[in-house]
């Protein structure tokens, strides 16, 4: 257990009511060699073999250690107040009561629930997770309040491909944000190993702090909508929203918000990207016919050469103070016709409706 | 003829896509291909990105448009769309990690599920340059290859190694292949090239189009 003592990094409130505080935890180690799956639980040992989706291979789950389990037991049956260090090390900041929150730990996130309720809430936020971005196993002990998934060469995947666009973001944002920029070096690594970031070596400590909480956020999201789970393309966008929010939790909700409509573009079945190239199509067809004609002759009039534009919302085209105002001009646009306020200051009317 | 040749200005334009599993370095072949250059820090592709580059085959200029897409199995719902007209693909794995090498097999079904079943394919093994984290045996690869029949190169993008003849060496074949549809078509089979010859389907290939230009003088 010694691995959990403060390692925790990063928390998530939801708004969900509770008193009293128990623990579900959830494995989300990446230090994972392939091949050699295994649990932070004893209550997994016995013969558990988790199918995963796609391909259909068995991974055998082992248990790790019976004595480091019990002792957890123990340290889970331990009555969690606000303001405190949790049973496992990890601290929790939050002393809202409303809230109830996960964080990271080197072993996987912690989540901290309120009462049997919310217990199963938690289990159903984690069922729809399962095979997604933590590709797990849900399990719960018998006394109900514990949660375990197993790892899964899925989940190892998924993780990697977060942690290698982590590591990929560009450091744009730097110059617009002294304070983030300025993180020391030992900050950075200590944020950087409780996510699990790996190669990370040859970048500066505010990179190496940007790509730990990217990790954090996204692998957080990707829990949140489990149907879409990570996506390349959402470190683009979550970056210039962390570059100006300093608080994880705060950012996280901004992503949130920010996807509800942007996630469309994400899905499996790319249904969402498609139809908003369809319409991009219309409008050169309808706006400028001789480019269009063009297109067609190149067969290109389907705009799949807008692709990434569309997905990652000119971020890639664009600096990071055009992508800022270009982004804000959008939301308050879309604001605006939500509030029925058009450019002209009339009420909206919306012709669909 | 003339000593300039303007951009557009081709005898044949074939269609090839890059495709294996995300952070082998497709897009860094396709760069270091397309404009000799190479970014250790480049993005993800999203979607679908392109880039073209024109060679001369004997005494035909070659116009390759390459098609790279992104590795994460998120974005394969495009697939059709992607294949659609391709003559040549390559498959890309990286040498330091297993995994991608096991999934070419993937790859494979899903190229030969949606494309012609004599477009040209080489495997390659990228990241040739990382000597000390080999995972992946040149001979275990070579093997497959010969089992797939597909051709098989391995290729540093980092330190420009075989990337230029990878390239090459497909839209070398697919233009044998192209050439000899054309002598077929001319009851001429004694001037086959020598070699191995592919035979890309019996119908006209969209993007195998010899291109009638009004200006090449």
């Amino acid at each position: 257990m010694d691995m959990l003592v403060d390692r925790c990094s990063f928390r998530i409130k939801l708004a969900l009511k509770g008193t009293q505080r128990r623990n579900v935890i959830v494995s989300g180690r990446d230090s994972v060699s392939p091949g050699e799956e295994h649990l932070a639980g004893q209550n997994l040992a016995d013969g558990l073999k988790q199918s995963e989706g796609g391909d259909g291979s068995e991974i055998t789950c082992k248990s790790e250690s019976e004595s480091s389990d019990s002792e957890f037991q123990t340290l889970l049956k331990k009555p969690i107040g606000d303001k405190c260090v949790l049973s496992n090390g990890c601290r929790k900041s939050s002393d809202d009561s409303n809230n109830y929150y996960w964080e990271y730990t080197p072993d996987g996130m912690v989540f901290s629930c309120g009462c049997k309720a919310e217990i199963w809430v938690t289990k159903g936020l984690l069922d729809k997770a399962k095979g997604n971005i933590l590709g797990m196993k849900i399990i719960r002990d018998q006394s109900g309040n514990t949660l375990r998934g197993s790892q899964s060469r899925v989940h190892n995947g998924k993780l990697r491909i977060i942690r290698l666009d982590a590591i990929r973001a560009n450091d744009e944002w730097i110059v617009y944000t002294p304070s983030q920029a300025a993180v020391s070096l030992s900050e950075a690594n200590k944020l950087a190993e409780s996510v699990c970031l790996k190669d990370y070596n040859h970048l500066e400590p505010c990179r190496i702090y940007h790509a730990a909480r990217l990790i954090s956020i996204l692998e957080a999201y990707a829990l949140h909508d489990s149907e879409i789970g990570y996506c390349q393309g959402m470190s683009d966008l979550l970056s210039p929203i962390i570059s100006v929010m300093v608080d994880d939790s705060e950012a996280f909700w901004c992503f949130v918000g920010f996807m509800k409509k942007a996630r469309h573009n994400f899905r499996l079945d790319e249904v969402g990207i498609r139809r908003q190239l369809n319409k991009v199509s219309k409008i050169i067809k309808g706006k400028d016919s001789q480019f269009y004609k063009h297109l067609v002759e190149l067969q290109a009039e389907d705009c799949f050469f807008l692709y990434r534009m569309v997905v990652v919302l000119f971020r890639r085209e664009l600096n990071f103070e055009q992508t800022l105002c270009l982004w804000e001009v959008m939301w308050a646009d879309q604001t605006a016709i939500r509030a029925g306020i058009t450019k002209l200051g009339l009420p909206y009317v919306n012709k669909f409706h | 003829m003339a000593a300039y040749r303007a951009d557009d200005d081709y005898d044949y334009l074939f269609k090839l896509v890059l495709i294996g599993d995300s952070g082998v370095g497709k897009s860094n072949l396709l760069s270091r291909f397309a404009k000799n250059e190479f970014n250790l820090e480049s993005k993800s592709t999203i979607g679908v990105e392109f880039a073209t580059r024109s060679i001369r085959v004997d005494d035909k200029i070659v116009k390759a448009q390459i098609w790279d897409t992104a590795g994460q199995e998120r974005y394969r719902a495009i697939t059709s769309a992607y294949y659609r007209g391709a003559v040549g693909a390559l498959l890309v794995y990286d040498t330091s990690r297993h995994v991608t090498f096991e999934n070419v097999e993937r790859w494979l079904k899903e190229l030969r599920d949606h494309t012609d079943q004599n477009i040209v394919i080489m495997l390659v093994g990228n990241k040739a340059d990382l000597r000390h984290l080999r995972a992946v045996p040149t001979e275990e690869a070579k093997a497959y290859a010969e089992k797939e029949n597909t051709y098989f190169m391995e290729t540093s993008a980092l330190e420009a190694l075989n990337v230029e003849t990878a390239f090459t060496e497909v839209l070398t074949q697919i233009y044998h292949v192209v050439s000899r549809k054309a002598l077929d078509a001319g009851n001429d089979p004694s001037a086959l090239p020598k070699g191995q010859t592919i035979n890309v389907g019996s119908k006209d290939d969209v993007s195998a189009v010899k291109k009638t230009t009004c200006c090449s003088a």
